[in-house]
């Protein structure tokens, strides 16, 4: 069973744990910015978070829940990303923007600089 | 002639707008193309959900005070329904879930009231929990019976069978917002993130015996230093 687990405040990061033994598996830090979503794929392949700051757009990057390893980083609009969801077969990625949009991503066409612009994670998610 | 006032402002501006730029990462075109749609919602988009045969998308949203709760076709992305309870803050929809089931759909709102909505008629709701403060969490159990709820002041189980509302936690002091909570795949407990911790609770042992202690399988606080 795998938790993606949420970080706090300050501490700018993102935490896999395994729920069964409570141990950590991962923990990606050094984030910038805020970070308000989190996603597992249904695959439990990958995983997605989403954030940014007001007025300097949202972000999104997805990861290898195995490695902790970054795959791709999209930045949109103006304002942060607050929700994620992946389709049941994990081909499409919905972003709920505060731009006032849910964009629809192809999950295999995201790639780009690695980056890790979020601050903290502030969701669990089996 | 440019005052020196002025060329410092323009100094100022350009050297924020290159900082900005270089701060920001570009999109490549790799990036742009992987943009399928962008669904246009009248207010911010604050959560999002696929139906469990993925046919069905719904976003949650309202920031304005012009909120509520969308549903599109997945495969034409032509609005189904749009879905409004309210006025003012109240109409704010913060989370969506689909049941696993596919019959249900739910939203939480800025007040922490949740509705249950049938999916397909669209056409009534029903408030299953009211007032419980900003929502932050709405989860349905993998068999469709019980809804998991977490707001700014309480972590809750609604019995879909039996009306029953558990409260499995309560707001104690400022920090221990309920960020988030989930069921376990098996559906016999919940994982709980409060400000600065993760808690596990047993489903049964919390619903049998309300405040057991004994229900909160284990809880895992977080440093505030950074461990190597």
């Amino acid at each position: 069973v795998i938790a993606g687990g949420g970080a706090v405040y300050g501490r700018k990061s993102v935490e896999i744990w395994n729920v069964r033994d409570q141990k950590k598996l991962g923990d990606l830090s050094e984030f910038r910015s805020g970070l308000f979503a989190l996603a597992i794929s249904h695959s439990e392949k990958l995983f997605a978070v989403g954030g940014g700051n007001y007025g300097s757009g949202g972000d999104l990057s997805v990861w290898s829940l195995a490695e902790s390893r970054q795959i791709g980083f999209v930045s949109f609009g103006e304002f942060p990303i607050d929700g994620l969801a992946f389709s049941p077969d994990d081909n499409v990625l919905a972003a709920a923007s505060d731009d006032g949009f849910v964009l629809l991503y192809a999950v295999d066409r995201i790639r780009g600089p690695q980056v890790k612009k979020q601050d903290f994670a502030c969701a669990v998610r089996f | 002639m440019l005052t020196l006032l002025s060329k410092r402002i323009i100094l100022a501006l350009a050297t924020l707008f290159c900082l900005t730029s270089a701060a920001r990462p570009q999109n490549s075109g790799e990036n742009a193309a992987a943009l399928l749609a962008k669904l246009a919602c009248p207010d911010r988009v604050k959560d999002v959900a696929f139906s469990p045969d993925g046919k069905l998308l719904a976003a949650g949203y309202g920031w304005n005070d012009q909120g509520g709760a969308r549903i599109w076709n997945v495969a034409d992305h032509a609005i189904v329904a749009t879905l409004t309870i309210g006025k003012g803050e109240e109409a704010n929809i913060e989370r969506v879930a689909f049941s696993p089931d596919g019959r249900l759909f739910a939203t939480a709102n800025w007040n922490g009231d949740v509705m249950l909505w049938t999916v397909g008629s669209w056409s009534s709701h029903k408030v299953v929990v009211a007032n419980r403060g900003s929502s932050k969490s709405l989860t349905f159990s993998p068999d469709s019976t019980k809804i998991a709820f977490s707001s700014e002041d309480a972590a809750i189980i609604y019995d879909l069978r039996s009306g029953n509302t558990t409260v499995l936690a309560t707001r104690t002091n400022e920090r221990n917002s309920f960020i988030s909570i989930a069921f376990s795949p098996d559906g016999k407990s919940v994982i709980l993130f409060r400000d600065d911790a993760l808690q596990m609770w047993d489903i049964e042992s919390s619903l049998s015996r309300p405040g057991n202690h004994q229900a909160l399988v284990f809880s895992v606080r977080f440093q505030q230093t950074v461990t190597t």
